[in-house]
């Protein structure tokens, strides 16, 4: 799919707590020096589990009775509505339970390209017989010789034509008629083994027609399970014994298929079934296949993608059939662990709206990163061994301002670890204020407590880049490793990845109930762990003995300043 | 008929052209080059679609259409030659020898240098013909250049709406035949 | 669409339209903007294919675009056209508010909804209905008449949905940023 888009900002979400790092809020105290042990603290996101933890910003909905983030793991689904995609009708859910979860009105995609199909007349003047066209690749029915008297209930008249089409094709088979074998006669549990192991091939008999054999000869088998089952007292030995019996044996007459093999018991009742299974193996003649396929070429067969969609996996394109678009739905979320709905979309389709959206963007601080040189720094090109500067602003969606703390392992966890320096990790961001008094007072924004430009390239340790009203920005230096040329490295080691402990505190309204008048403030607080996926380490550059070492331009620039900061930074974390 | 066209003064920059008087061309398409372009009755140029037969003439057929922003390029002396039907959608290069009936070159898709396509072709937005390729008739390349024989059989009913298509836009695009004559 | 202030590239309307002066615009007077719309340079934007019948009636709308909608460089917006019941006609294009088309693009939709962003050299087919809240990736190449859900991802050739959009499509597909940036 697409290419990977540097710079990138993930959130961690702490739903699975083990991967990488403890709950964050419990975080080391920094700025001790870093050794290799100590790292695991920090969350790592080269961890392999740490993939299924990490989201964007947006993916995220947020739990407000749990105080944390809810990521698409750690939220239950409830179905608000099904609805057809391509037609846009809700479908009630009896329907779909008795119907399956496909449109039942006209919508049908495409077998060959899986664009929408749409029923075309062939006659003059918009009269029948009607096709399914597709307008993208023109396939139509007609390949499969299917057409249609009128341009309505389309699903209905499909089934029909597949039926006539069956039976037709089915009585010139020479294999015995499936009816002969079906509903009668139960499955020998070899026969429900082998059918499962390998399916029946489908083009030697009609595809639906071995599926509603093969349904009612193991309604039939279950039925007559059933009834024995209730026979005895459910439980006893006889009957555990007859069940363990159907699907294990250590008889003579073994015989295997594949590596999962299962047996076959030869008893009296079991000879009538192993006759049945022999009748299976004649209708998926290999002969007949290879005929087929040969007869066909390479350009008649299907494609995988083609063949997995369908329900009865075709071999050959004129056994492919028009596919009904599957169904939709609407879905409302729940916090996994209190069941408070975050998400509830209104019910009517076309509907964009949502009754309840708590998403995490309105409640955490964003982050995100810019270059503070534009020419200077290549996302897809970062130089090893030299320092790129990068702003980093927090944004705050809440009404009260935070304070942030940022904190990040000196080191960034992996094998070929970049150096990263946050130069202001403890700041104030403003409250967001309400849409009116960003349009009326853009003289608000007035309001930086560092001027723009001062301490250019650097920037001044301790102090901030610049701000607005509900954001803030700091410069963040990172130091790319230098990448050995001689070893064989993974794509991931391209790639800066920097972990950041994001920490706000700020006093808000105390919300209760019980009390009457909101009286007082009270702290809150809330962390995550955001991963910057900064860019991609340039491929080659002249050996260099001091690039090696990242940390000893680091030192050049900012040793003392890091000593100045020390201090906040140390309490930061506690 | 169409009176053969002279280098007058005026129009220096003007290629020849033999228009068909039942012509639908709009006043801002674009014909260059110096080599002769002769285009059939009841074909539709619209806006701003490019005619070039800098390197060759160019024939374009009955009942085309050629869309906005489309090129037409001889791609040498041979020429260039569009049959009847043929439709070239939205910002299509076409710089084939030939283009049979009825086909489609639907938007953003490129005929290579001197390719053959045959009748009744389908190229999808976005596809490629390499340069001197020849397709076989009822051809469909789509997707991502996978290929298939059209067996839809709308051959015959893609050509009358052609021909309306034709006729609707006879009523909305005013057509300046003359101005390309001159 | 008077031009109020002359402003480099653009032209700006009474509404806070940008039209840029480099951009095709052919039957202005069936184009409708919702205002705060920003039409980049090389645009076609094709508001002479207007409904067949009633010529030049008063009302005659090609196509209706809402609210801070972003035509990038070189896009093609283009009313729709089919033969029905033996004419053929064009049929008027509606796009909804916040809808971006990128560079290159070709949109024959009958209908683009709100918050929609097409990505550069997507083509949309004929007749394509686009709703709420729904991103098509760079190069996709929707077939005609495709119906697109809301909060959907669509990508590939032909376009298919292959993801759900999370909530907060809503916010990351408004475009009042983009239009303060020109």
């Amino acid at each position: 799919m697409n290419a990977p888009v540097y710079p990138s900002i993930f959130i961690a979400c702490p739903c699975s707590d083990n991967v990488g790092q403890k709950a964050p809020t419990r975080s080391r105290t920094s700025n001790d020096e870093i050794d290799p042990e100590e790292e695991g603290q920090a969350f790592n996101p080269r961890a392999p589990r740490s993939t299924f933890s990490l989201f964007p910003l947006e993916n995220l909905l947020f739990c407000e009775d749990c105080n944390q983030v809810r990521c698409p793991r750690c939220v239950l689904e409830e179905i608000v509505c099904y609805f057809c995609p391509s037609c846009l009708f809700e479908v009630p859910s009896s329907t779909v339970k008795s119907e399956g979860n496909r449109c039942t009105r006209n919508c049908f995609s495409c077998p060959i390209c899986f664009a929408a199909l749409s029923v075309t007349a062939t006659g003059e003047e918009q009269t029948g017989p009607f096709i399914l066209l597709c307008s993208h690749c023109l396939w139509s029915s007609q390949d499969i010789g299917i057409d249609f008297e009128k341009p309505t209930s389309i699903t209905t008249q499909l089934a029909q034509k597949l039926k006539a089409a069956n039976a037709s094709s089915a009585a010139s088979l020479t294999a015995p008629s499936p009816d002969s074998l079906s509903a009668a006669r139960p499955l020998s549990p070899l026969g429900a083994g082998g059918t499962y192991l390998r399916p029946p091939s489908p083009s030697a008999l009609p595809p639906d027609q071995t599926d509603e054999a093969e349904f009612g000869r193991l309604k039939a088998h279950y039925n007559q399970q059933k009834a024995l089952a209730s026979g005895d007292d459910y439980g006893g030995s006889g009957s555990l014994s007859r069940l363990m019996g159907l699907y294990s044996s250590n008889s003579g007459r073994l015989r295997s298929y594949g590596s999962g093999a299962l047996r076959e018991t030869v008893t009296a009742r079991n000879k009538s079934e192993w006759r049945e299974l022999e009748q299976l193996r004649t209708v998926e003649d290999e002969e007949d296949v290879i005929e087929k396929m040969k007869n066909a070429g390479f350009h008649g067969t299907t494609s995988q993608t083609q063949r997995i969609v369908q329900t009865h996996s075709p071999r050959l394109l004129d056994e492919l059939r028009p596919l009904a678009a599957l169904l939709r739905t609407k879905r409302s979320k729940r916090c996994r662990s209190c069941r408070h709905i975050l998400v509830k979309p209104e019910s009517k389709v076309g509907s964009i709206r949502h009754r309840i959206r708590l998403v995490a963007g309105s409640y955490i601080p964003q982050i995100s990163i810019s270059r503070l040189d534009h020419t200077a720094v290549n996302y897809n090109n970062l130089q090893p061994g030299s320092t790129h500067q990068f702003l980093l602003t927090v944004t705050n969606p809440l009404y009260d301002p935070i304070n942030i703390t940022l904190a990040t392992p000196e080191k960034t966890p992996g094998q070929y670890p970049a150096t990263v320096y946050i130069l202001c990790p403890e700041f104030e961001v403003g409250a967001t204020t309400d849409v009116w008094d960003e349009a009326l007072g853009p003289e608000a924004k007035a309001n930086p407590k560092v001027a723009k430009g001062k301490g250019k390239k650097t920037g001044l340790h301790a102090t901030i880049w610049d701000s607005g009203r509900n954001w803030t920005t700091v410069v963040l230096e990172i130091v790319p490793p230098l990448l050995p040329e001689d070893v064989e490295l993974g794509d991931d080691d391209h790639i800066v990845k920097v972990p950041i402990l994001v920490r706000s505190v700020y006093e808000a309204d105390i919300e209760r109930e019980d009390t009457i008048g909101k009286e007082g403030r009270e702290k809150k607080e809330h962390s995550y762990w955001s991963v910057l996926e900064v860019g991609r380490i340039a491929k080659k550059r002249g050996a260099d003995e001091e690039g090696v070492r990242p940390m000893s331009i680091m030192s050049t620039t900012s040793s003392t300043a890091a000593d100045e900061t020390s201090g906040p930074r140390d309490r930061s974390l506690r | 008929m169409a009176p053969k066209s002279r280098l007058s003064e005026s129009a220096a920059a003007r290629p020849p052209a033999i228009l068909s008087p039942t012509i639908l061309i709009s006043d801002v398409a674009q014909l260059t080059g110096t080599h002769l372009i002769r285009v059939g009755n009841h074909t539709a140029v619209h806006p701003r679609c490019r005619i070039n037969s800098s390197a060759g003439p160019i024939t374009i057929g009955d009942y085309c259409i050629l869309n906005e922003r489309t090129q037409i390029i001889a791609p040498d002396e041979r020429g260039i030659v569009l049959e009847n039907y043929v439709v070239v959608e939205t910002n299509a290069v076409v710089e084939a020898q030939r283009v049979g009936e009825g086909s489609v070159i639907e938007v953003g898709a490129k005929i290579g240098k001197g390719a053959v396509v045959g009748k009744n072709c389908k190229f999808t937005p976005l596809t490629t013909v390499a340069d001197g390729e020849v397709v076989e008739d009822d051809t469909v390349v789509w997707g991502f250049g996978s290929r298939r024989k059209d067996m839809s059989g709308s051959k015959e009913a893609r050509r009358k709406l052609v021909e309306r298509q034709v006729e609707g836009l006879k009523a909305v695009i005013p057509s300046n035949r003359a101005k390309f004559m001159s | 669409m008077p031009p109020k202030q002359v402003k480099g590239e653009y032209i700006e309307t009474d509404t806070g339209n940008k039209v840029s002066r480099k951009s095709n615009i052919l039957g202005s007077q069936n184009i409708i903007l919702g205002g705060k719309t920003i039409i980049q340079a090389d645009c076609t934007i094709r508001g002479d294919l207007r409904r067949a019948g009633a010529p030049g009636q008063h009302g005659n709308v090609a196509i209706a675009v809402g609210r801070y909608c972003f035509f990038a460089r070189s896009s093609v917006l283009k009313p729709p056209g089919k033969t029905h019941r033996g004419a053929f006609s064009f049929y008027p294009m509606k796009l909804g508010d916040h809808v971006f088309i990128g560079e290159g693009a070709v949109v024959e939709a009958a209908m683009v909804g709100n918050f929609v962003h097409i990505g550069a050299g997507a083509v949309i087919g004929k007749f394509a209905i686009i709703k709420d809240c729904v991103r098509i990736e760079e190069g996709t190449v929707v077939a005609p008449h495709t119906v697109i859900p809301p909060f959907s991802r669509v990508a590939g050739r032909p376009g298919v949905v292959v993801e759900e959009l999370p909530e907060t499509a809503q916010e990351s597909l408004e475009l009042k940023q983009l239009y303060r940036v020109i």
